[in-house]
């Protein structure tokens, strides 16, 4: 069983270029939430995040022998992750479901504490962020990515990575601070 | 502590990423300012939160996706396999003439031609082989399985391993001991036993210098491949009977390929090299000789030269798993076409 604990993702990007298919599976397995979830908050809907998520796969898949094990493959696959939602937001097939944080209701305190609730509310407090902030909390949390490498793939500073990733944790808990009345 | 720095510094922690002094410092600053206290305890409730999860449908489609790329990745390097110009040296021999790689040619031509005139010159000296020959220095027993005896005339006879070659093999990698190989124009063969043959099915090979143990003096035998089973090979022994060798191979791509060796093997328990024009890799990925590939039929990690493809030959690292035939060797081992 091919294991990506086993296998670098390099290595398993290298065995999945032999067409073994439990590479790819490991590799769609491992990335698959990543990806859907960076569409999601891109477009803010769930249809178009999994037909961005396949296009990013397909794109993924054809691609492989141009990753080069230089950056993580995390690194690798956020770019193309954005890329790909980019280029289909460009070419009209899917827009951006628009989010004003205005629009965003803080919870109630009784909110506050559940998990299915909260987790709708702050995706759609995350979709209202600016994009560069949305994008640099995305790359570290959805993709793992550290500050270092999301830093690269951004061609910023790691202090601005830091800062925006910051930025965009103190908005949410600004907005989502739980009230008596709530949601 | 500022609260901004604080906070800024108890948010890069939620990412691992902070010194435990900064943080301690932050923490510290937290415990005693109520805002930055309330703040961050939103911050690390929205952090625990779960993130967008795709749907077991959706990743059931990527995986078909995935399975879809595969079989096209299989069948785009099945054609590479067949369509790939294979080099002469790898292609078999069309008539009795040796088969042997243009690299190899000239150290076992000499060899041979030494070889040739040390049994000579013990044969006119009536000197016996032993004494004539500088000791091995053997560095373990195989006589339980493979026996050679040498009488005081010279003859010799070979009993082979009585439970073939892939049971001495498994049993001989089991003690990370070499298994009784010899090398037959480059490549590593492990004997089957007696054999009877049709003289007229035999190519003449390079004459192989062994002891067939793992202590005795190495001498020269002739060698032959038996032409029409491919990975078959005899050495005809001082009685006139032949003893049976098979070629050491794993598969890729559905083709077999066989064990090479750079070094002679001139007697047992002796592990076999890469070929001469190879440098042992430096790292376990292989550089800086070879870089990763894919895998072979039975799933181990296989290496190429830089620009090269595995249908003209590939390394495998060692460390391969019990029943793999290059188990316990130390070595990087080469792979070449049968």
């Amino acid at each position: 069983m091919v294991s990506s604990k086993v296998l670098s993702d390099y290595e398993l990007v290298a065995v999945a270029l032999s067409g073994d298919e439990r590479a790819f599976e490991t590799l769609v397995r491992a990335h698959a939430d990543a990806v859907y979830g960076h569409a999601l908050r891109f477009f803010g809907d769930q249809a178009t995040a999994e037909d961005a998520t396949q296009e990013v796969f397909i794109k993924v898949f054809r691609s492989l022998a141009t990753f080069d094990g230089r950056s993580a493959f995390s690194t690798w696959l956020f770019r193309v992750t954005r890329n790909v939602c980019l280029d289909l937001a460009r070419a009209g097939k899917h827009r951006p479901i628009p989010t004003d944080l205005m629009e965003v209701d803080p919870p109630s305190v009784r909110d506050f504490a559940d998990d299915v609730v909260m987790s709708r509310v702050v995706e759609s407090a995350i979709r209202a962020l600016p994009p560069e902030e949305r994008d640099a909390l995305g790359a570290v949390t959805l993709f793992g990515m550290s500050y270092q490498d999301a830093a690269a793939a951004f061609s910023v500073p790691v202090g601005t990575v830091k800062s925006r990733v910051f930025r965009a944790r103190r908005t949410l808990a600004l907005m989502l601070e739980p009230t008596e009345g709530g949601a | 502590m500022e609260c901004l720095k604080a906070q800024q510094l108890l948010s890069e922690a939620i990412d691992g990423e902070v010194a435990e002094a900064d943080l301690a410092e932050a923490r510290a600053h937290c415990s005693e300012c109520e805002e930055c206290s309330r703040l961050m305890a939103a911050v690390e409730r929205i952090a625990a939160l779960p993130v967008p999860a795709a749907a077991p449908m959706l990743v059931d489609t990527l995986i078909a996706l995935g399975a879809q790329e595969a079989v096209d990745v299989r069948a785009s390097l099945a054609d590479q396999i067949d369509t790939a110009p294979v080099a002469d040296e790898y292609l078999p021999a069309k008539s009795t003439t040796r088969f042997l790689p243009s690299w190899w040619e000239p150290r076992l031509t000499a060899l041979a031609a030494v070889a040739a005139v040390v049994v000579v010159g013990l044969v006119a000296t009536g000197i016996g082989i032993g004494g004539m020959l500088t000791p091995k220095q053997a560095t373990v027993s195989m006589s339980e399985d493979t026996n050679v005896e040498i009488d005081g005339g010279g003859a010799m006879t070979a009993a082979p391993p009585t439970d073939g070659a892939t049971g001495s093999t498994k049993a001989y990698a089991d003690a990370s001991i070499a298994p009784p190989y010899v090398v037959i124009d480059g490549l590593v063969y492990s004997p089957t036993g007696q054999r009877q043959v049709e003289v007229s099915s035999l190519v003449t090979a390079t004459p192989v210098l062994t002891a067939l143990d793992t202590a005795s003096d190495p001498v020269s035998l002739p060698a032959f491949r038996i032409g029409n089973t491919p990975g078959n090979a005899v050495l005809l022994m001082p009685d006139d009977t032949y003893l049976g060798f098979s070629a050491v191979t794993r598969a890729f791509g559905g083709r077999t390929f066989a064990l090479a060796s750079g070094s002679l093997l001139t007697a047992y328990g002796q592990w076999p090299v890469l070929p001469a024009q190879f440098q042992a890799p430096t790292a376990p990925d292989g550089s800086p000789t070879f870089s990763f590939f894919g895998k072979d039929d039975a799933g181990v990690l296989i290496y190429v030269p830089a620009g090269g493809q595995p249908t003209a030959g590939f390394a495998v690292a060692p460390g391969t798993g019990p029943s793999d035939p290059a188990a316990g060797n130390p070595n990087w081992t080469w792979w070449q076409p049968l």
